[in-house]
């Protein structure tokens, strides 16, 4: 054998070896773990406990509320998250897909309704329903455009 | 069946009957005959996957909903042009070699290696729902708005707080998600993920069937797919949903197909030019692609091949990018600071591309060291090989620009190295992989021998 070709073996290994160390078997279990446990469960909860919802469950978990209880023919949704990542942000735009959607607007857009994460009820908006960490609230009551918080 | 099981058998049928659809469209596209069986497979699951976001757009452009019906016609027609434009002749000039040399026992270590590698990825894409932030934020927000309001609403492009949905992006690959959505009557995100591990699937079987068709050993051709199908940094939970994959796959059907065009291959041409098409489709990356391609043609095509060439690379790619502007408007590329170039910001220009070739060395390189050597070695180790010198060639120009663009990045060059370069250059591995193999041919055959 030629140096050539054992460089070219002695690489090719080195390859195949980088590549195979980059699995984890605990990574491969949790997902089989993973597939066993909710491959039975509606493709919200599977969403739910994936890693898309990590950063907070509760919150995601009142989205999915918020969006089986949207009245019919809602405009668009302001959202009211208080402090989320990024990543939660889009999530949800995501999730209310195809109903537009602002995660804290200035203002909410005439003939929205807004989602408040948490206990906050600001004055004036009427309360449409209570959900799980949170509620869904109309704020056609208070003048349009009314700020969810002191500007 | 369990929930999960049900929406997944029902993606898996839709992309079955939309890769038969893509079998008999590829009778335009390749020729007949054992050698090309391979390619043709993972052809059949790029036309078919072109049908699915073209009759997408197709109908929104008329007044008809998307459903089976108008996927059936397009599907039909697309079959009877391509009995009446078929690619007829038989390239017999490259056809794999006679007969192997190497043991049986190599090969099924490989294919096994190969087949752990497609069931790894497999488990790792269909485990949850689409999660990533560029999926969930980009390519499944707008593939979910389509699908739910039945046509392309203006807010993705006018719309200040969707800006980060990019919409200066193509929109092939959102299409494609609402085009399976569409005959599958939901948009199920977690089902929709088996497009990723077929259009891996579909990819070694390119690689596959290219290198033997070029002659390569079939234990050489196993070898470089076993290594790609385990290449985490692509074929990873994270990139499933985002536009790598796909792209990657694109980008090797077009690369397989500019080789066959310049050294004459028939039907190359038509393959060189629906590649292109897909590639700038899926991601402007592809449509740079093109553009390098060019560079390349002008560099080293021969003058009977050059027109024919330039124009099945350019003009799809193009036609693409127009059709997008016309109907959407001129999206600019809000992540970036053209204004740099002006002279006036050479001194700044300058800084901030050394800042980004830092933060790609210090990040990005030289973690990944011992595996850059080794590709190093198997590239240097190699013999000449034009068609891999070509691959080599591009995938160097494309590496080139991932690691000089971040320069001009609004939010900072590290910023966009650090969560962009890592994957765009993943995305090159299919055609370093077929351009090692290519080079590694002749180096190879006497080591099979020896096995």
């Amino acid at each position: 054998v030629t140096a050539r070709r054992a460089a070219v073996l002695l690489a090719l290994g080195i390859l195949f070896f980088q590549l195979f160390s980059g699995y984890a078997p605990e990574v491969l279990l949790r997902r089989l773990r993973f597939l066993r446990h909710y491959a039975s469960q509606d493709l919200v909860v599977r969403r739910l406990g994936g890693s898309g919802a990590a950063f907070d469950r509760n919150y995601v978990i009142l989205l999915e509320w918020a969006r089986r209880r949207l009245p019919p023919g809602t405009k668009g949704l302001a959202v009211f998250s208080g402090p989320i990542p990024v990543h939660g942000v889009h999530l949800t735009l995501y999730h209310f897909t195809p109903v537009p959607a602002l995660v804290e607007p200035r203002r909410v857009p005439p003939g929205w309704i807004a989602l408040v994460y948490g206990p906050r009820r600001p004055e004036g908006w009427r309360v449409l329903t209570e959900l799980p960490h949170g509620a869904l609230l109309d704020p056609a009551g208070s003048p349009v455009g009314r700020p969810l918080e002191p500007e | 069946m369990s929930a999960f099981l049900r929406p997944l058998s029902g993606v898996a049928g839709i992309l079955l009957v939309s890769s038969a659809a893509g079998w008999m469209l590829a009778r335009a596209f390749l020729p007949e005959g054992k050698p090309w069986r391979a390619e043709r497979l993972g052809w059949s699951v790029l036309l078919g996957s072109v049908l699915l976001a073209l009759f997408v757009a197709v109908s929104f452009s008329g007044t008809g909903h998307p459903g089976w019906l108008p996927f059936l016609l397009l599907a039909a027609g697309g079959a009877a042009l391509s009995r009446v434009f078929p690619v007829r002749a038989a390239d017999t000039r490259l056809a794999s070699p006679d007969g192997d040399t190497e043991g049986s026992a190599a090969r099924v270590l490989l294919t096994l290696l190969l087949a752990g590698g497609v069931l790894l990825y497999a488990l790792a894409a269909l485990t949850e729902p689409m999660w990533s932030n560029d999926y969930v934020a980009i390519w499944g927000l707008k593939g979910k708005t389509f699908f739910g309001e039945g046509g392309i609403p203006g807010r993705l492009f006018l719309w200040q707080s969707l800006a980060f949905s990019h919409p200066e992006y193509p929109l092939g690959l959102p299409l494609l998600y609402a085009g399976v959505a569409f005959l599958l009557g939901r948009f199920d995100d977690h089902a929709l993920a088996l497009l990723f591990p077929v259009w891996q699937m579909a990819t070694l079987v390119v690689l596959f069937g290219f290198l033997r068709r070029r002659g390569v050993s079939r234990s050489l051709a196993l070898t470089a797919a076993a290594l790609l199908a385990h290449f985490g940094p692509l074929y990873s939970g994270f990139l499933t949903g985002m536009a790598e994959v796909p792209l990657s796959f694109a980008m090797l059907l077009f690369g397989t197909a500019f080789c066959d065009a310049l050294s004459g291959s028939p039907g190359a041409p038509r393959r060189l030019a629906i590649a292109s098409a897909a590639a700038a489709a899926i991601k402007n990356e592809g449509f740079f692609l093109a553009v390098a391609a060019f560079v390349v043609l002008l560099l080293a095509a021969r003058k009977e091949t050059f027109s024919r060439t330039v124009a099945a690379t350019l003009l799809p790619a193009g036609a693409v990018r127009l059709i997008q502007r016309l109907a959407f408007g001129a999206q600019p590329l809000r992540d970036f600071d053209f204004g740099l170039f002006a002279p006036s910001s050479w001194g700044d220009l300058a800084g901030r591309l050394g800042e980004s070739l830092g933060t790609a060395a210090s990040e990005v390189l030289l973690p990944a060291w011992p595996g850059l050597l080794a590709l190093a070695v198997v590239i240097a180790a190699g013999s000449r090989s034009r068609c891999g010198g070509l691959l080599l060639l591009l995938a160097g120009l494309g590496a080139a620009l991932y690691l000089c663009v971040p320069a001009v990045a609004v939010a900072g060059p590290s910023w966009l190295v650090r969560t962009a370069l890592a994957r765009t250059l993943a995305a090159l591995a299919p055609l370093v992989a077929t351009a090692v193999a290519l080079r590694l041919r002749k180096v190879w055959e006497p080591l099979a021998v020896g096995s």
